[in-house]
């Protein structure tokens, strides 16, 4: 339930800010400037904004879409990726949006057009390339669907684009706006999953393992592309069991044939992000383990990533062909 | 944790003196401070200015405590609102500079908000729809230095609108409109106890017996209390100390390699 709505003076009469807003009756509106005045400035404490987040309507004035960095990425010859939101309605721990903002608010920009212009452009300029753009990098791009119409707006866009893709990134089972459209061959929604007992100890307020899974499934069989996301693997004493019981149960429901890819990798976060959420979660046990720091980037020891890693790619290998399979890598 | 409370008035002080039992600091003399158990007010005199260097005063006086819960409560001018309505302040404007502040509500708020200016002087012709007083600007913009945001809230009661001027309010009737609020202004103080007892790191378990049996440099001091915090993370807080279970290592630098070696090999078990 969002509470407080700040609102860009420039924004304020959009119709997107005003049919969000029409949904919180209740909530207190507060007319800013530049929504940087109240989100992530010095001072705020992530961890006590996330009890209670505020919705911040915006105007995204520049870089509106962006190269993903590199490792990023699932078959295309270009990646790039846009975040039409900042901020998630989960609380995953291992998330580095809680250590690259200080604020939990969300942050919405409504002049969705913009963004697609710009998607038009890129995909334009290099008609005879493959170029994937990646919505659910500083978001989930499902999660507030029926809020934020995000879905629904681009999706028709990327009808026009033959060239492009479509990755939408998700834990949500808010896919009713998908189930009311034809399946666009070029979108691929992408689900996200770690094993049972680390989803529920770790991705606070997401829906559960199965819950992700019965709305898989039901997308697979409206004719929907799908993909799965095991990033970040998360080690444990007992992760060979627990990975192993995942992907068979996903494959046991899923057609795997019909699987556009699959990536994964092993929780990695920068070294900065990952000193700010020690600070914040001092007493979280998966900060707690066996992480090393090298190059800026905190992971666990490469003897042990390695492990992780190549034991999984072998599991997945049983339900999916190595070209469908992405390691991502930093 | 310490909960600060900052009024410009004596008046405003009274009421809350009152109600909390506070006693008298004799020992501060440029501000009148008073304090009881984890509360204290300080008394900061008008104006922005005067606001700002009590909430330091205050900060110094009583140990710099970090995670503090600051609250500054006062009364304020509105153009339309009723004469002794409390609403929280969501969007802080120094009409001098232009500045802004927005307060972040992390809890439910028990009272409505508004916007509110800081003004140089009394306002009486209420331009904008919002609140008008002469401290906030300052006190929100020190008390930030010390604290998260969202323990640094302000709270106004009305005390003159376009039907009752501020010309003709007196001290008084200022006594009396933050007594009527005396409830609410409790209910406030305990959401954001609350509110600040989410971020409170509690020391280590294992932290002072350290520090007084081996010597840590500032720097090795950092170091130790994180791997005591994922000491206490992987045993749920299991009692150990070198020496006591093994030979005793000699100096700090012994203890933090002897313990990264031990907290490297604890099992991770997420649940």
């Amino acid at each position: 339930m969002i509470e407080t709505i700040y609102i860009e003076e420039a924004v304020r009469k959009h119709p997107r800010s005003e049919l969000v807003c029409a949904r919180f009756p209740h909530a207190r509106l507060i007319i800013c400037e530049r929504y940087g005045e109240v989100f992530n400035r010095r001072a705020q404490s992530f961890r006590l904004q996330k009890r209670c987040p505020a919705l911040i309507l915006a105007e995204k004035r520049n870089n509106f879409v962006l190269p993903a960095p590199p490792g990023y990425g699932i078959g295309g010859e270009r990646n790039y990726y846009f975040s039409h939101m900042l901020n998630c309605l989960y609380d995953c721990r291992y998330c580095f949006l809680q250590g690259m903002y200080r604020s939990a608010h969300y942050v919405l920009f409504v002049n969705f057009e913009d963004f697609m212009d710009a998607i038009r452009g890129v995909a334009q300029a290099e008609s005879d390339k493959s170029i994937h753009f990646f919505s659910g990098y500083d978001c989930d791009s499902l999660a507030l669907e029926p809020l934020t119409g995000f879905a629904k707006a681009f999706l028709p866009l990327f009808g026009e684009l033959p060239n492009a893709v479509m990755e939408l990134r998700t834990k949500s089972t808010q896919i009713r706006a998908l189930m009311e459209m034809e399946p666009l061959a070029n979108c691929v929604v992408a689900f996200s999953f770690t094993p049972d007992e680390v989803a529920s100890a770790l991705e606070h307020r997401a829906p559960g393992n199965r819950r992700r899974l019965d709305a898989m499934v039901k997308l697979q069989h409206a004719g929907w592309t799908i993909g799965l996301r095991f990033d970040p693997l998360i080690y444990r004493e007992d992760y060979a069991e627990q990975y192993h019981h995942l992907f068979e149960n996903l494959f046991a429901r899923l057609d795997g044939e019909r699987v556009h890819s699959v990536s994964f990798g092993g929780f990695r976060l920068p070294e900065r992000f990952f000193q700010t959420l020690c600070e914040i979660y001092p007493e979280e046990k998966l900060f707690a383990g066996p992480l090393h720091a090298e190059g800026g980037i905190v992971s666990y020891r490469r003897v042990l990533e390695n492990e992780l890693c190549t034991f999984c790619r072998d599991e997945l290998l049983k339900y999916i062909p190595p070209a469908k399979v992405f390691p991502c890598q930093t | 944790m310490l909960t600060h409370l900052i009024v410009a008035l004596p008046e405003e002080a009274k009421p809350l003196v009152a109600r909390f039992g506070l006693k008298r600091r004799m020992q501060d003399t440029a501000f009148t401070v008073y304090e009881k158990n984890a509360l204290c007010l300080t008394v900061s005199g008008v104006g922005k200015t005067a606001a700002a260097a009590g909430v330091a005063y205050s900060h110094v006086v009583f140990g710099k405590q970090p995670g503090s819960i600051w609250l500054n409560v006062g009364t304020a001018g509105h153009a339309s609102c009723e004469l002794g309505c409390a609403l929280l302040a969501h969007k802080i404007t120094d009409a001098d500079s232009g500045r802004r502040w927005y307060p972040p509500f992390t809890f439910t708020a028990p009272c409505a908000s508004a916007d509110l200016w800081t003004v140089a002087r009394p306002e009486a012709d209420y331009p904008n729809a919002g609140l008008y007083d002469m401290e906030a600007a300052g006190f929100y913009e020190s008390a930030t230095r010390f604290t998260t945001a969202e323990l640094v809230q302000c709270i106004k009661i009305v005390s003159d609108n376009r039907s009752s001027p501020v010309a003709r309010f007196g001290a008084s009737q200022v006594y009396h409109r933050i007594e009527q609020q005396l409830p609410l202004i409790d209910d406030l103080i305990e959401r954001l106890q609350e509110l600040a007892a989410c971020v409170e790191v509690p020391e280590p378990r294992l932290y002072r017996r350290c520090v007084e049996r081996w010597h840590f440099s500032a720097h090795e001091r950092i170091r130790l209390k994180r791997l005591l915090q994922r000491w206490d993370a992987l045993t749920s807080g299991g009692a150990w100390l070198p020496g006591e279970t093994s030979g005793c290592p000699q100096t700090g630098k012994d203890v933090l390699i002897w313990l990264r070696c031990q907290v490297d090999q604890l099992p991770v078990r997420l649940t």
